[in-house]
């Protein structure tokens, strides 16, 4: 497995350069009109960005006050996705970390926008990543804006269920889906994706709640796995 | 020696191309699974012991570089192999045409079993309404790479290649 990590970097390296060099190209039509939009974003996000500092003085006076614990920081490694999984029927990739670098069999896989998967099986320095939206793949969860609970699963073609969400509870389009930490795997709050519809059928119990996730799957190329 | 391992290691260069990041994200618009194509060739044209390891090796690559359970497409890749060794004392299997039907016709026997085993494991079964056109186009494009690499490689055993000299599954393509 690690001889054909070794490859697949090698193979990947050398086909994406010729693909990398002519996007590079076609990114600097329209590059000027780019620039002034970013810079007016930039300016914007500076804004909010002091707006969301103060609040977070705010928030931690506060927690001091309450002698609440530290936020939760979890420890991870960085990986790069080197494969994807052989057979269309599991949506799975394959990363350059292994049991050398201590990952362990179901440790949390994620990404900056969110939750990307679980490890699934782990060789000396290649570990297959269960990807969300595998139909093998569950995870307890919470609606952010609520906090109704539910489990996600995966379906294929890049979607997800929210199951097990009670009709009482509310639930819209666009609502973040976070993880609960409950299963002890991915850290309580990290965003899973976000609601796509809701299905209020008066004869079953449960809400049938669609999502997507937010991490773009299928183009995935780095990523974390949380180890503690 | 090299020979001998010659069908082993194209059984991995198949996996591998097909579990390659840069070619799934750029290059292929559906995931292709060489190794069907793979198991009919060398059921067609190899001694029955040596296709029944080849088709075991190639199913146990399978499940190494997926993310399902370990065993099962060993188990999948076997039972493709005593179906084609079946099919090839009935009918005259080695026509492009016959090869390329029953091909296509294992990628959806792959999908009907799927269905019977994964529900065993807890696992929800694929839908078959909705995988059906996505694995024609994936046959297709199996078919299509198994083409092209056969076209290289008997140009490479016509130089003279030895590692690929006793490699014949690609009487496929030479009839």
């Amino acid at each position: 497995m690690s001889a054909v990590s070794q490859f697949h970097k090698a193979l990947n390296a050398s086909l994406s350069l010729p693909l990398r060099g002519w996007k590079k190209y076609v990114n600097l039509v329209n590059t000027q009109e780019e620039n002034r939009l970013l810079a007016e974003e930039n300016q914007r996000l500076k804004q909010e960005n002091v707006l969301l500092q103060e609040a977070a003085f705010v928030n931690l006076r506060l927690r001091k006050l309450l002698n609440f614990k530290d936020a939760y920081a979890p420890k991870t490694i960085a990986a790069e996705a080197v494969g994807v999984g052989a057979s269309s029927y599991f949506e799975s990739i394959c990363i350059d970390k292994g049991r050398r670098e201590g990952i362990k069999k179901d440790m949390a896989v994620i990404a900056p926008e969110g939750v990307v998967g679980k490890v699934l099986k782990v060789g000396d320095s290649l570990a297959t990543v269960l990807l969300l939206v595998d139909q093998g793949f569950a995870l307890d969860a919470l609606i952010q804006r609520t906090r109704a609970r539910g489990i996600v699963e995966g379906l294929g073609k890049n979607r997800c269920a929210l199951k097990y969400v009670l009709q009482s509870e509310d639930v819209q389009v666009g609502d973040l889906v976070i993880a609960s930490g409950l299963e002890g795997f991915f850290p309580k709050g990290t965003i899973i994706g976000e609601v796509l519809s809701v299905e209020d059928n008066r004869s079953s119990l449960f809400k049938g709640v669609l999502m997507k996730p937010l991490v773009r799957l299928e183009t995935i190329e780095e990523v974390f796995v949380v180890v503690k | 020696m090299l020979s001998r391992l010659a069908l082993p290691f194209l059984g991995l260069i198949c996996v591998v191309l097909q579990s390659n990041l840069f070619l799934a994200h750029y290059v292929f618009p559906v995931k292709p699974d060489l190794s069907i194509p793979f198991v009919v060739a060398a059921t067609i044209s190899r001694p029955p012991v040596q296709a029944f390891l080849l088709a075991l090796w190639v199913g146990f690559l399978m499940d190494v570089f997926s993310g399902g359970f370990l065993g099962l497409f060993v188990l999948l890749r076997g039972v493709m192999f005593f179906l084609v060794f079946f099919l090839r004392k009935r009918f005259f299997m080695e026509s492009p045409a016959y090869a390329c039907f029953l091909v296509v016709g294992l990628f959806y026997f792959e999908l009907l079993l799927l269905s019977a085993l994964l529900p065993l494991k807890q696992h929800p079964m694929p839908a078959l309404a909705h995988s059906s056109p996505a694995l024609f186009w994936q046959a297709v494009l199996s078919l299509a790479l198994w083409y092209g690499a056969q076209l290289i490689l008997v140009r490479l055993e016509k130089r003279g290649v030895p590692a690929f000299s006793q490699a014949s599954p690609w009487i496929l393509i030479k009839k």
